[in-house]
C-alpha cells in the first residue's frame, strides 16, 4: 500500500517536468527552424512561428495599440493575443500554471535551481534575507506597468532589447540586444542560488498571471483537520508560501507547481490539494 | 471537486492544441506578418502600399513586389549583387558597413529609399539616414518629388 502511494508521487512529480520538457523541446525546434529557414532548410512538422509569436506577454503589450488604432505592435502576431486568452483562462481556473508548467524560461530556471540545489543543499533558495525578498517579489508588478506604458508610448517591442526568454532562443542570431543576454546570463546564473529568480522577481507576464490568485476557481486547500502540521508543505514551496499558516493559499506568488500537495510532499492523503 | 496533476496535465495539453485549432479554423493563429504592407488611408498616395510600414523580415523581394521597384535598383542602392538582393532581409543592413560611422543604416533607410522613389515628399514620411549609393540610384532612376530631390540634394552639400 506504502509503496503504492510513492510511486503514485513519483509519477505525479514527474508529470509536471514531462510538460516542460514537451514545451521547452517545442519552442527549441521552433526557434532553430525559423534559423534553419533562413539558409533554405525547415524542419517537418515544426512552425516556422516568430518566437514574439508564441508568447502570451506580447498580447499584453499589444492590447493598447491594438484598441487605439487597430493594428498590433510591430513583431507581435494575433497568435499572442490567442495565446494570452488561453493562459488567462487556464490562471483563472488553476493559477498561474502556465509560468510552472509552459513556460520554457522558468522551466529551464527550475532546471538549474535543482543543480543549485544538489550544490548548496539546505542553503540553496535561503540566500537573500527574507526581507530583501519580501521587497524584491513586488519588482515585477511595476515592470509590468513600465512595459506596457513604453510599449503604448513607443509603438514598438521595447521590452525585446531586455527579453530573456527572447535571448536564450535567439542568442546565436545576432538580433538580440546585449542588455537581454547580460539579463539571461543573471537570471540563469542566479537560478543556480535562488528558484525562479526571473519569475519572482522581474517576468512582468508572472506578475499579470499571478493575479488571478486573487480569484482563482481551483484553489490549493489544507485540510487542518487532516493536517499532522509537519509544515513539508512550506519547505517544498518554491516560493516560500507558508502553505500550513492557512487553509486556503491566496499568496501572489503562487504558481500551481502542485509540490505542496498530497499528491506530493504532502504525507497525509486528501490534506493539501487543488480543488475548488 | 479535486485537480491532480495528471488531470490539469491532460487539461492543458488538449485545451491548448484544442484552442490553437479552433483560433486556426477561425483565421486568429497568425505567427508570421504577411510581407503585405497597410495601404495609405488619405492623401495623393491614398491606396497605395505604406512604404512607412516596411518591416525588418520583409526580403528585397517583398519590397519589389509591393513597391514596383526593380530588384537591381534595390541591389545598387544598398551595394548588393541582384543575386544577393534576392533573399536579403531588410533588417540585414544594420550588419553591412556603408564606410561613414555617422549614418545610421537599417530598416529606416529602405522605408525612406522606397518613398522617395516612387515620389513621396520629406513631409510625408519618417526621415533616416540614406548611404550615398541610394541617394545616386534615387536621382537616377526614382521618380523623386521636387522637395525629395531639394533635400537630397541638400545632404550632398
Amino acid at each position: 500500500m506504502e509503496k503504492t502511494a510513492l510511486a503514485s508521487r513519483k509519477r505525479s512529480q514527474r508529470i509536471r517536468i514531462i510538460v516542460q520538457i514537451i514545451f521547452f523541446a517545442l519552442i527549441a525546434l521552433t526557434a532553430l527552424n525559423g534559423y534553419l529557414e533562413t539558409i533554405g532548410i525547415s524542419i517537418p512538422l515544426i512552425s516556422q512561428a516568430s518566437l514574439h509569436a508564441l508568447c502570451p506577454f506580447g498580447g499584453v503589450v499589444t492590447i493598447y495599440s491594438l484598441v487605439t488604432t487597430g493594428t498590433l505592435v510591430q513583431k507581435i502576431h494575433s497568435s499572442s493575443l490567442v495565446l494570452l486568452g488561453l493562459a488567462g483562462i487556464f490562471s483563472i481556473l488553476f493559477g498561474p500554471v502556465f509560468c510552472s508548467w509552459l513556460c520554457p524560461l522558468g522551466s529551464l530556471q527550475e532546471w538549474l535551481g535543482k543543480l543549485g540545489h544538489k550544490i548548496f543543499k539546505k542553503r540553496y533558495n535561503h540566500f537573500l534575507h527574507p526581507k530583501l525578498e519580501n521587497i524584491l517579489k513586488w519588482f515585477r508588478y511595476p515592470v509590468l506597468v513600465w512595459v506596457i506604458y513604453v510599449t503604448a508610448q513607443s509603438g514598438q517591442l521595447l521590452f525585446a532589447n531586455v527579453d530573456p526568454y527572447y535571448a536564450l532562443f535567439n542568442f546565436w542570431s545576432g538580433e538580440v540586444a546585449i542588455q537581454a543576454i547580460v539579463i539571461l546570463g543573471l537570471t540563469l546564473l542566479g537560478s543556480l542560488f535562488v528558484e525562479r529568480p526571473w519569475c519572482r522577481f522581474a517576468c512582468p507576464l508572472g506578475a499579470l498571471l499571478s493575479l488571478t490568485n486573487l480569484v482563482r476557481i481551483f484553489r490549493i486547500r489544507r485540510e487542518p483537520s487532516t493536517c499532522i502540521n509537519c509544515k513539508k508543505c512550506d519547505s517544498a514551496c518554491p516560493m516560500k508560501i507558508r502553505v500550513s499558516g492557512s487553509s486556503i493559499v491566496r499568496d501572489l506568488s503562487c504558481n500551481s507547481c502542485m509540490r505542496c500537495t498530497s499528491d506530493n510532499v504532502c504525507p497525509v492523503p486528501d490534506t493539501v490539494e487543488m480543488k475548488h | 471537486m479535486k485537480i491532480r496533476a495528471y488531470g490539469l496535465a491532460i487539461f492543458l495539453i488538449v485545451f491548448l492544441f484544442g484552442g490553437i485549432a479552433v483560433s486556426q479554423q477561425l483565421g486568429w493563429w497568425k505567427t508570421t506578418s504577411t510581407k503585405v504592407p497597410v495601404t495609405i488611408q488619405s492623401g495623393d498616395f491614398a491606396g497605395q502600399a505604406d512604404p512607412m510600414d516596411i518591416r525588418g523580415s520583409y526580403k528585397f523581394t517583398d519590397i519589389r513586389d509591393n513597391f514596383d521597384i526593380p530588384l537591381a535598383d534595390l541591389g545598387s542602392a544598398f551595394q548588393l549583387s541582384e543575386s544577393q538582393a534576392a533573399t536579403f532581409q531588410a533588417k540585414e543592413l544594420e550588419s553591412i558597413d556603408f564606410g561613414d560611422p555617422q549614418k545610421e543604416i537599417g530598416t529606416g533607410s529602405i522605408r525612406m529609399f522606397v518613398a522617395f522613389y516612387i515620389g513621396m515628399s520629406p513631409d510625408q514620411i519618417t526621415l533616416s539616414d540614406l548611404p550615398q549609393s541610394a541617394i545616386t540610384v534615387l536621382k537616377e532612376k526614382g521618380n523623386l518629388s521636387e522637395s525629395a530631390r531639394a533635400y537630397l540634394d541638400n545632404l550632398n552639400l
